[in-house]
C-alpha cells in the first residue's frame, strides 16, 4: 500500500467507514511508516474538533426571526387566498339574486317564415273627405216659474170656492 | 442529528407532518420548531457560517417543507427529506453568491495574524473557527459531505442518500475533505509559528 492510499484510508478509519480488509491492510502499512501513523493520529484530532461544531450556538432569536418569518408569509398567503374566495361567494350570491328576481324565461315566439315575394307599387288610396255634421242642440228647457199660477174661482154659493194652481212640478195638477 | 435519531423517527412526527398537510397551521410550527436547529446548524455549515445567510436559507426551507408536505411519502424519513431540501436551498444560494470562499479565506487570514498563544496551543473557539474556515474552502458536494456526516453524525448510507450519490462517492468525497481539512489546519498552525 502507497502512502497517499494509506491516508485516504487512515481519514475513513477515524470514522470507521473501512472494511475489515481495507483496516488490514492499513495497520500493515502503518506499522512501517511513521508520517502516515502520524497523520492517521492527527485525523482522530481534526474528527472529535469537528463534532465539536455541532454544539456551535445559534442565538435563540436568530430561530424566533426564522419562526415568525415563516408564519407570516404563510399566514398572509392565507389571507390573500381568503380575498378571492370571499369576492367569489360574494359574486355567486349576487348572481343566485338576480336570477331569482328575473320573471320566468318566456317560450319563444315562433317566428315566421318570411316570404319573398315581388310587392307591386303600392297606389295609395285617398281617403274620401270627411264632412262632421254638426250636432243639433237640445232645445232649451223653460225655466221653471219661479211663483205658481194661482186661479181662484167663485161659485154661485158664496160659501164654495175652487182654487186652481198652475205652475211648476204642479202645474198638471 | 445523531444518526439513530435519524432513523428512528418518532411517530409523533409523523403525525404532525400528516395534521400539517391538512392545512394545520400550529402543527406545522410545531414541526418547524422540532427541525429549525437540523435546517439552521446545516445551513450554517453549508454557507460558510453566515448567520444572516443560514436564516434566509431556514425560511426557505420551511416554506417549501410547507409547499411540498402533500408529496411527502410516509414510509421515508422526514429528517433527511428535510436536509436534502437544505442541501439544496443552500446549494442554489451558493451558486448566486460564488464569492463566499474568498470572503472566508480572507477571514482566516485575520486568524494568520492573530498572536499565537505563549505555550503554541490553540484555544478551543480559535480551533472552532481554523475548522469552520478549512470547511468554507472545500468543495461543495466535499462540504455537504463533511457537515453531514461528521457535524451532524449522520451515517455514510445515509449521506449518500441525502445527497443522491452512490456511498462509494461519498467515502471518497468525506476522505478527501478531511485530508484538505487537515492540510488547511496544517498550514495555519504552520503560518502561525
Amino acid at each position: 500500500m502507497k502512502c497517499d492510499e494509506a491516508r485516504s484510508l487512515a481519514a475513513l478509519a477515524a470514522s470507521d467507514d473501512v472494511t475489515e480488509g481495507e483496516r488490514a491492510g492499513l495497520r500493515e502499512h502503518l506499522a512501517v511508516c511513521a508520517s502516515c501513523r502520524a497523520e492517521a493520529d492527527a485525523f482522530a484530532g481534526i474528527m472529535s474538533s469537528l463534532a465539536e461544531l455541532r454544539e456551535d450556538p445559534v442565538p435563540p432569536e436568530a430561530y424566533v426571526a426564522v419562526r415568525t418569518r415563516v408564519m407570516e408569509q404563510l399566514t398572509r398567503r392565507r389571507r390573500w387566498w381568503l380575498w378571492p374566495a370571499a369576492a367569489a361567494l360574494a359574486g355567486a350570491c349576487a348572481v343566485w339574486i338576480a336570477l331569482l328576481s328575473v320573471p320566468a324565461p318566456i317560450a319563444p315566439v315562433p317566428v315566421a317564415p318570411v316570404i319573398e315575394a315581388r310587392i307591386a307599387p303600392a297606389v295609395i288610396p285617398i281617403p274620401a273627405p270627411v264632412y262632421h255634421r254638426r250636432k243639433k242642440r237640445a232645445p232649451k228647457q223653460p225655466e221653471p216659474a219661479a211663483e205658481p199660477l194661482v186661479v181662484k174661482m167663485f161659485t154661485d154659493d158664496p160659501q164654495v170656492v175652487m182654487y186652481w194652481i198652475v205652475g211648476g212640478r204642479e202645474s198638471n195638477r | 442529528m445523531p444518526a439513530e435519531a435519524a432513523q428512528t423517527e418518532p411517530d409523533e412526527i409523523h403525525a404532525l407532518v400528516e395534521q400539517a398537510r391538512r392545512g394545520d397551521l400550529p402543527a406545522f410550527e410545531t414541526l418547524m420548531r422540532r427541525h429549525e436547529r437540523l435546517v439552521m446548524m446545516t445551513a450554517l455549515r453549508l454557507l460558510n457560517g453566515n448567520l444572516a445567510d443560514a436564516q434566509d436559507a431556514a425560511q426557505t426551507v420551511f416554506l417549501r417543507m410547507h409547499r411540498y408536505l402533500g408529496e411527502f411519502r410516509g414510509g421515508t424519513n422526514f429528517a433527511a427529506w428535510l436536509y436534502r431540501m437544505t442541501v439544496n436551498v443552500c446549494h442554489d444560494l451558493n451558486r448566486k453568491a460564488k464569492n463566499r470562499a474568498e470572503v472566508s479565506i480572507s477571514t482566516s487570514d485575520d486568524l494568520h495574524t492573530a498572536p499565537a498563544p505563549p505555550d503554541g496551543a490553540i484555544d478551543d473557539a480559535r480551533r472552532r473557527r481554523m475548522l469552520s474556515d478549512g470547511l468554507a474552502v472545500l468543495p461543495e458536494k466535499e462540504r455537504a459531505a463533511i457537515v453531514l456526516r461528521d457535524i451532524e453524525g449522520l451515517r455514510t448510507r445515509e449521506v449518500a442518500e441525502i445527497l443522491g450519490s452512490s456511498e462509494a462517492t461519498v467515502r471518497s468525497q468525506i476522505s478527501s475533505g478531511r485530508r484538505k481539512i487537515r492540510e488547511f489546519v496544517l498550514k495555519i498552525q504552520g503560518r502561525r509559528k
